[in-house]
């Protein structure tokens, strides 16, 4: 498996991997990508999959995924390579993709039942097409047949199909490196400080434990957790990840306890203890009593 | 506050505790006895995390009905740890708190007089004091932390030790 990693960002830019990821590896990410036909919506994403920078660590360490450097995995395309992209984007675009040409079989129709009354000269494809007013002449109008109006024609469709994943171009040459590489190449230096190796810490020891894990920024937290895939199972926790000596007063519990209760989670607040080695983990709830 | 009849009980329990915790924990315990009628509640100063600790049951039939009502006998023991507002804690002192609460295993009193009327100690409805004593001794996994405020106001919120899913 391939992470591309792009400013620092650690991205899959094919369906195969992410199942696999999600499937075999409980490792969720977030589709960030727009739908190109389902554009001005949010709710349903495309590719790519961005990885939280917890994923992208985790799967290099356990060996299993390589890290690919995005820009350095382009080399410049040679002049004939270049032209065949350009002669296979044209195919692409003159009538192998069927709805391209319904479509423009369509528009084509429409445009010469607008035009069918009237002599129209001049290139159909212009966006605007002078042609002579289709309505029937006003009694009001003066000279009726020789203004010319403007009419909308409905304007050429182009498909155009531009690739995400570079997998398919001829000068992609991905060269996946392992984290030691990664790391000494600095193409993938994460975690740098000391909190975002808590970080790290805490995220494998809640994936060890075979939970679904996302970002948590909708509840307040750092995590949510799900107990199995997140599209069919509710998330029961909340992660805040807190250095051990930090301190909280009780009505900080008040407010993880209360968010969690009311959307049925536990907040749970995770450390990581140095001295064992290991997870450390408190839940808050609300008791309800009051 | 000394001479509400009740404050006799948290003196009796924790006499050697600070002032302040004896303040605190008489608030909780007020609230749970008599405003939220819990049937057992017990008082116990634990000098190691510097803290009076209660301990009690919400419903006590729970304990002795038959099979039928088992959701009922889970009823557990609850432990509570009154807390001012402006107290901190942090994973480390949770943790602390934790260890040091599981080393009480003494059993807590039963109340010298049982006020409710339909189950006494003596009442014949098979209360066994000794059964009681037992089942309270397990080691905690989880409190309460029962925050009281200036107006007397006590929130109750469960830590668990541990990652423990919501019930429902």
């Amino acid at each position: 498996m391939l992470v591309h990693i792009s400013n620092g960002t650690g991205l899959i830019w094919d369906p195969d991997t992410i199942l696999e990821l999600r499937t075999r590896h409980h490792v969720v990410g977030a589709l960030i990508g727009t739908l190109p036909r389902m554009p001005l919506q949010n709710v349903f994403k495309s590719l790519p999959l961005v990885l939280m920078p917890e994923e992208v660590t985790l799967l290099l360490e356990n060996g299993l995924a390589l890290a690919v450097d995005g820009a350095a995995s382009h080399r410049s395309p040679s002049q004939s390579e270049i032209d065949a992209d350009a002669l296979n984007a044209r195919r692409n675009d003159s009538g192998d993709i069927p709805d391209a040409a319904a479509f423009r079989l369509r528009a084509k129709s429409k445009q010469s039942d607008v035009a069918s009354d009237s002599e129209r000269d001049g290139d159909s494809d212009a966006f605007f097409t002078p042609v002579a007013s289709p309505l029937p002449a006003r009694a009001a109008s003066p000279t009726p047949s020789s203004t010319p109006s403007i009419i909308f024609a409905p304007a050429p469709i182009n498909i155009v199909t531009t690739y995400a994943a570079s997998r398919t171009l001829p000068w992609f040459e991905p060269k996946g490196v392992d984290i030691t590489e990664a790391r000494r190449s600095e193409l993938w230096t994460w975690p740098r400080t000391d909190a975002e190796r808590l970080r790290l810490k805490v995220f494998k020891g809640l994936w060890d434990k075979g939970y679904y894990i996302s970002s948590g920024s909708k509840f307040g937290g750092d995590y949510l957790m799900y107990p199995g895939d997140p599209s069919r199972y509710h998330s029961h926790f909340v992660v805040s990840i807190v250095a051990p000596d930090r301190a909280f007063g009780p009505l900080d519990a008040v407010t993880f306890g209360r968010l969690g209760t009311t959307v049925k989670k536990s907040h749970a607040v995770c450390s990581w203890d140095e001295d064992r080695d290991e997870l450390v983990s408190f839940c808050v709830q609300w008791s309800g009593w009051n | 506050m000394e001479r509400h009849p009740k404050f006799k009980d948290v003196l009796d329990a924790a006499a050697s505790a600070p002032k302040h915790l004896q303040r605190l924990a008489f608030q909780v315990y007020l609230d749970l006895l008599l405003a939220k009628d819990w049937d057992v509640v017990n008082l116990q100063y634990v000098e190691a995390i510097d803290k009076i600790v209660l301990r009690g049951k919400r419903e006590l039939q729970a304990l002795f009905l038959n099979q039928s009502f088992r959701y009922c006998a889970q009823e557990e023991e609850h432990l509570m740890i009154p807390m001012d507002t402006d107290e901190l804690w942090s994973v480390n002192s949770l943790k602390e708190w934790f260890s040091k609460l599981s080393a009480i295993n003494e059993p807590p009193r039963a109340p010298e007089r049982y006020e409710n009327p339909n189950i006494g100690i003596d009442g014949g409805t098979g209360f066994d004091r000794r059964h009681f004593a037992n089942h309270l001794r397990v080691l905690p996994v989880s409190f309460v932390m029962s925050v009281v405020s200036s107006d007397s106001t006590v929130v109750y919120y469960h830590m668990h030790r541990g990652l423990v899913a919501p019930s429902e």
